[in-house]
Order: structure tokens, then sequence, then C-alpha cells
């Protein structure tokens, strides 16, 4: 593996974690707004949703991290950027989510992971 | 009583791969947007190029797309668990988007590339599995301890 390569590996794992602090962001602001409504449909919930800080900040996050990720695709394969991308933020937001709202992680998650790992070592 | 099947075609799997459609249509319009104008790291201080980035009709096309995936996504959400529906939707998005590559753009790729692709899309549906409840049990009674 070349320098390019982990430089490449490097920048998309940074890109997706900043995506998913984007996600954690999200589903923290939906659950302060949603905290008392019961299905979610009242105006009142959505209004303080949609205006609510954290869930703009979090959508710009989103969209930069975007951008950021369509730099990167312009000049190396979309297989390779879109598969490290996808991956990551799937490892990222399991394992994210569990520490940030106390969830568990068994032994099949930590497999997953592992086969994760490997997958982007061999699509490299 | 109506009750939903779990996994049911009508609302979880062609939702689910329309999603994942649309998500790789978005990228590749996404990839093909930036490389017509462009798009480096060195430029992200020009103001020309951010002029070109939000007039460009593919990059614009993409990020709607993808607006389009998450909400195609939410109808998955709303009758299907969210750890499920959220792993098969990355998973098969890492498959459309490998397929997409090679159709689109010629990308080569050999048969390591190929068994990366197979544990990645394994590996990510493994993640999101839910834990289950004899390995609960186990980690509460090792908290005890």
């Amino acid at each position: 593996m070349d320098l390019a390569t982990i430089a490449l590996i490097a920048l998309l794992l940074g890109i997706s974690f900043f995506h998913v602090i984007g996600e954690i962001l999200f589903k923290k602001g939906g659950m302060v707004s949603f905290a008392d409504s019961e299905k979610g449909l009242d105006r009142k919930s959505w209004k303080h949703f949609l205006l609510s800080p954290i869930v703009i900040l979090s959508l710009f996050i989103t969209l930069a991290t975007k951008g950021l990720y369509g730099i990167t695709l312009a000049s190396n394969p979309l297989y390779l950027a879109g598969g490290i991308y996808l991956a990551a933020i799937a490892v990222f937001s399991v394992f994210g989510g569990r520490i940030i709202f106390d969830e568990r992680v068994g032994r099949t998650q930590i497999v997953g992971f592992l086969l994760v790992a490997i997958g982007i070592v061999l699509l490299v | 009583m109506n009750k939903a099947k779990p996994y049911a075609k009508a609302t979880f799997w062609i939702p689910l791969f329309i999603a994942t459609i649309v998500y790789g249509i978005g990228d590749v319009l996404l990839k093909v947007g930036n490389m017509d104008i462009g798009s480096t790291f060195e430029r992200l201080l020009e103001g020309e190029y951010w002029l070109a980035f939000l007039l460009s009709v593919p990059i614009i096309t993409a990020f709607g797309l993808s607006l389009g995936a998450k909400l195609i996504m939410g109808v998955v959400l709303s009758k299907n668990p969210l750890g499920i529906s959220e792993g098969f939707f990355l998973a098969f998005s890492v498959l459309i988007v490998f397929m997409l590559g090679i159709f689109f753009f010629g990308e080569t790729v050999d048969m390591l590339n190929v068994t990366g692709l197979i544990a990645i899309v394994i590996g990510i549906i493994l993640v999101y599995m839910p834990v289950s409840e004899r390995e609960e049990l186990e980690m509460e009674d090792e908290l005890i301890e």
C-alpha cells in the first residue's frame, strides 16, 4: 500500500467521521424536539426541530462532508472512494452511537467491524 | 389485527432497493459534476470554483438524489427496525456504487477487490445486527461482577 492510498483512506475516514458526528447531532436534535411528542406529528415539535441550532448544524455538517466526499470522488475511482466512505460511515455510526447513546456492542459487531477493516484493505 | 410483516416486499426490499439505486446514481452524478468543474482541495478557496460548484447541475441533482434516498429510507424505517434497515441500505449502497463505478467509468477491479467488497458488505450487515439477548445478559453479568 503506497502513501497516496493511505492518505486517501485517512481522508475518507476523516470525512465519514464528521458525517457521523452530523448524524449523531441530528439524532440528538430529534430526541430533544420530539421528547414530548407521541407520534412526532405535531407542528410545535416539528417547528422546534427545524429551527433548533443542533439540527441546523447537523445538516450543515452533512452537506459539507458530502461536498468534500465529492471532491475526493473527482480524482479517485467511485468503487474505491464510495466503498471506503460508506463502510466507514457504517462502522463509525454503530460504534459512535453505541458509545454516546450507551448501546451495547456484541461479538457479532466486532466480527463485522473486522470484516469491514479487512474489506477496505482488500479494496485498495 | 393488521400487523405489518417484518421485511415484507412492499415495505422493506422494494423501497430499500430503490433507495440504494437513487443513492448510487447520486454518487455517479456527484463524481461527474466534480470532474466537470475540476474539483480539488486546493481550489476550495477560489470564489470561481464555488460559483461553478453551486451552478453545477449534476452536483445539485446529486444532492437532491441523496436527500431523495434518505426520504425513501424513511418509508423503510417507519416499518422496520433501524439497525437492519440502515445496515442493508449501506451494504447495498457499497455494492451498487461498486457496480456503477465499473459500468459508468470503466473502472477495473480484480478478484481481491471483489473479495474486499464481499467482506465489506457482510461486515456492514453484521455490524448493524442487534445484540442478542444472551449476549446482553452476559454483559450485564460481567458488569455486576
